[in-house]
């Protein structure tokens, strides 16, 4: 095996949590999507049975090949042809890398270091997170493990100093525009969530793989419910309209934050805890993008293709859009939800069919 | 488990030239029967040596059997030589006595049995063991006409009598620390465990120092697995000199390039005998009285002794605190750079507008600021440790005179920059048993923040977390309880639980043999009294 770590259910969910909740308390790009209205917050908590919905192709294909990451199931599935399956998901996973770290660098060079090159943020996160990648996967979760209750507790805290400064009409009245936009909006929600992936990636390598669903579920429904206050507070604070224009809304929501005339400005340590978050964030990307490579070449170590492969990396988050203006273009709803669905329901879906046609894997389970 | 497996692999290679001293017959030079071949060769091994004696003598009233001892002046308590061992020997022996007439052949077993009265007497035949045991403060005594020699333990020199240790004081509990010498620091464990399943197994490393290492646990609580995978690591150890526990610490760590200790050291015999009740290994080194615990978890840096003695809500404040501390030392200055340099309006203003004045006439910007200020702070902690204590005095009046005052009103640094450098230094104390750690990796963080701002701090603060979590000690990952998490074991981490609801050992070290005490013993009125 590649990797001889294993790791347990709840480190698993503690990845797909922090990997979901890291980007949108940021970006919140939702509220550039339907259901364009104020009752967003209807469609965040929508997106955990739609998560759900979405899940079970990948799960169930990763329970019928239990002892195969998704990459080499492909290949025992299509026969020769599933190489280049293996080799879409690999690039699956190299893109969301670039992503991410492009995001993360976008953030700081918008906000808080406009002078510096992009470069600096997006390279030594890819330098720290090559070190925990070469670290394996077990490093990863115990990180996770220990940045996740700081962060989850963090977002409640913030809710409650800002709680004086929601003002419940800005989401008023409920279901203006009936239901069929808050289940598109749960829709587009539910798609982005790309480390649905993650678990025909991870399961082989997980303890007790067989009570993984009773932990997605209550991963799926802690993120509902957090995407529900992060959406429904944003919105409350700055009306919907105000929100849809501003990058950041979340983060300019906490630079609200005044309570008693000392605890001002607590942006900065938003930041500290979100640099935690995407760093866990970017390294499990990054990991599942050298583990599927190495598994697409047959390597037997994986570590030598660590550099390498963030050198492509780096230079991908750099050179795949101009500005952040052309980026945000991909990312936004029309286009990039349909580009994850790809990956991650319409692949699964169909080496699940092609497998339960032709026998494959049923005798394992 | 893949380093240990690499180290068990490795080792098993490597495991060769240690053995000699510990399997007497297959290795060195027998005795001979004739003991004038004897004599010279233990005067030619220990020619030069002035404190080593050779005394020559006869046994016996009627027949007189040649006899010779040899021990070192300095090693061995005269008085027993002298009284237990040379006395009866030349005085005290004739065929009353005895029993029966003395000759060459029945002589040694004869002295051993009956005419010897010294408690620790030992067989030996060769010739090694012999100057083992003489090095060591034995005395050995060769009789003509036998190919074997008897050891008699006389072992008694001049040594640190038990004192209260300095660096872990405590309010409250046993002040005893270990000595420097091997047996009091055995007899300090086994006083506290009065129990035979404590075990201590000796052997020798260093070539030149053969210096007596003892591996201490017990059995049925310890895992049997770390204490053969300690005596292997011990075992592998091939090397001139061990003076002292610290060279076995580098040798047997799991990860030998980090700043952070996976051995865990202490001076406190109680520690060290609650580290052994909770499954822990000890490793006790001749001539330190620090001795080597393992495995070590990253949380033993926040606990201290005293905590399981005083009451559990102080303990667990205190418990608390030590974390804040050791978040204070590694980060303040670097915080206070980010804050100053790149993130100002994270400041009330009223501080920001006080804290801008008092920088208003400093040269320097405030990561070099902070950097002399650390340096400086740094040298002179050291001068404080080495320079002798008369002059030590002068130091630390200079120090805080120079550093505290006459920077600051000569317009060199801020006053805040003096502020935050004597917290961070006091908070370091807090968690002294990871000081050094904390010390280089406040460079680093400086360094970042200085750069970088917020933004490299905590990126370093993510890698720096990652590589604590890659770490292992014997097997067992170095942050746990905390990552991987074990909610049973948390009740002696952040806090620490009163000692009647910790029924159970820590789990990643201590799974073999979980409860430690019966359930429920929390105090509560006795029923039956009430109704009578």
């Amino acid at each position: 095996m590649l990797e001889d770590g294993k790791i347990s259910n709840l480190q698993f969910i503690c990845i797909f949590v922090l990997s979901r909740l890291m980007l949108t308390m940021t970006y919140l790009s939702y509220f550039k999507a339907p259901p364009f209205n104020q009752d967003l917050w209807l469609s965040a908590l929508l997106s955990a049975p739609m998560h759900i919905l979405f899940m079970l192709p990948a799960y169930f294909l990763a329970q019928r090949l239990r002892n195969m990451t998704a990459v080499q199931s492909a290949e025992v599935i299509l026969g020769p042809a599933g190489k280049l399956v293996s080799a879409l998901f690999v690039w699956f996973f190299i893109h969301r890398t670039a992503i991410i770290l492009r995001e993360f660098g976008e953030f700081f060079t918008s906000i808080l270091y406009p002078e510096t090159p992009i470069l600096v943020f997006i390279g030594l996160t890819a330098l720290f997170a090559a070190y925990a990648v070469k670290n394996g996967i077990e490093t990863i979760c115990r990180v996770a493990q220990i940045a996740l209750p700081v962060i989850l507790f963090s977002v409640l805290l913030i809710m409650a100093l800002l709680v004086k400064n929601f003002d419940l009409r800005c989401v008023l009245p409920v279901l203006e525009d009936g239901i069929a936009p808050v289940i598109y909006g749960a829709f587009v929600i539910a798609a982005r969530t790309g480390m649905i992936l993650g678990i025909p990636m991870l399961l082989p390598y997980i303890n007790i793989p067989g009570k993984l669903k009773n932990y997605l579920i209550i991963g799926f429904f802690v993120l509902s419910f957090y995407f529900c206050i992060i959406v429904l507070l944003t919105a409350g604070i700055f009306g919907i309209e105000q929100s849809k224009i501003i990058d950041f809304p979340f983060f300019y929501a906490v630079q609200l934050i005044s309570v008693g005339d000392f605890l001002e400005r607590i942006d900065v340590l938003f930041v500290a805890i979100w640099i935690s978050g995407m760093f866990v964030h970017a390294s499990t990307h990054y990991y599942l993008a050298v583990l599927g490579t190495a598994q697409l070449l047959k390597l037997k170590d994986y570590r030598p293709i660590v550099p390498a492969l963030g050198i492509i990396i780096v230079n991908l988050s750099i050179l795949q859009s101009e500005n952040i203006v052309v980026f945000n273009k991909f990312l936004s709803y029309k286009v990039y939800t349909w580009y994850v669905l790809l990956f991650m329901v319409i692949l699964p879906s169909f080496l699940l069919l092609v497998a339960v046609i032709r026998k494959k894997g049923a005798d394992s389970r | 488990m893949k380093k240990l497996h690499r180290t068990l692999v490795h080792s098993s290679s490597n495991q060769q030239s240690e053995s000699d001293q510990d399997i007497p017959d297959k290795k060195g030079e027998p005795l001979s029967k004739d003991i004038k071949v004897n004599f010279e060769k233990m005067q030619d091994i220990f020619a030069n040596s002035s404190d080593a004696v050779i005394r020559r003598f006869e046994v016996g009233s009627d027949v007189k059997i040649g006899a010779f001892i040899v021990y070192i002046d300095g090693l061995v308590d005269r008085e027993i030589v002298q009284l237990s061992l040379m006395k009866p020997l030349m005085v005290d022996i004739n065929p009353t006595t005895v029993g029966c007439e003395l000759n060459k052949k029945n002589a040694l077993t004869i002295i051993k049995e009956r005419i010897l009265s010294i408690s620790e007497v030992n067989e030996i035949n060769c010739l090694q063991d012999a100057v083992n045991a003489v090095l060591s403060g034995d005395t050995v005594l060769f009789l003509d006409g036998s190919s074997t020699a008897l050891i008699a333990g006389s072992r008694g020199w001049e040594a640190r009598s038990i004192e209260t240790p300095d660096t872990e004081v405590v309010v409250r509990g046993s002040r005893e620390g270990f000595t420097e010498t091997l047996r009091t620091n055995t007899a300090l464990l086994r006083r506290r465990i009065k129990s035979p399943n404590l075990k201590f197994e000796s052997m020798k490393i260093g070539r030149q120092t053969q210096t007596d290492v003892i591996v201490a646990y017990i059995k049925g609580i310890a895992d049997e697995k770390i204490v053969e995978e300690v005596k292997r690591r011990l075992s592998r150890i091939d090397t001139d000199s061990i003076l002292e526990s610290g060279y076995i610490e580098e040798y047997i760590e799991d990860d030998p390039l980090s700043f952070l200790p996976t051995v865990g050291n202490s001076e406190k015999p109680d520690m060290v005998a609650a580290k052994m009740l909770e499954g822990r290994v000890a490793i006790l080194t001749d001539g330190t009285p620090f001795v080597l615990t393992v495995p070590y978890l990253f949380v033993e840096a926040f606990q201290s002794s005293e905590d399981y003695y005083s009451r559990p809500y102080y303990a667990s404040f205190l418990r608390t605190l030590r974390y804040i501390a050791f978040f204070i030392s590694e980060f303040a200055p670097a915080a206070y750079i980010a804050l100053t340099t790149f993130h100002q309006e994270m400041l009330p203003p009223a501080l920001l507008i006080n804290m801008a004045a008092s920088k208003e006439g400093t040269p320097f910007p405030a990561f070099i600021e902070a950097m002399i200020m650390n340096i400086i702070y740094e040298i002179l902690k050291e001068a404080g440790v080495r320079l002798p204590r008369p002059v030590g005095q002068a130091v630390s009046i200079v120090g805080a005179l120079v550093v505290g005052e006459a920077a600051v009103s000569a317009g060199l640094v801020g006053a805040p920059m003096v502020i935050v450098i004597s917290i961070t230094a006091v908070s370091a104390f807090v968690v002294s048993s990871i000081n050094d750690t904390t010390t280089i990796m406040r460079f680093f963080y400086m360094i970042l923040a200085g750069s970088l701002g917020i933004f490299g701090i905590m990126i370093g603060a993510a890698g720096f977390l990652t590589h604590l979590a890659s770490m292992r000690s014997f097997g067992v990952p170095y942050l746990s309880p905390i990552a991987p998490i074990s909610t049973q074991d948390m009740k002696d981490v952040f806090i620490r639980a009163p000692w009647w609801a910790m029924h159970t050992r820590p789990r990643v070290i201590g799974w073999k043999n979980l409860v430690r005490q019966k359930y429920n013993l929390i105090p509560k009125p006795n029923k039956d009294d009430d109704n009578k």
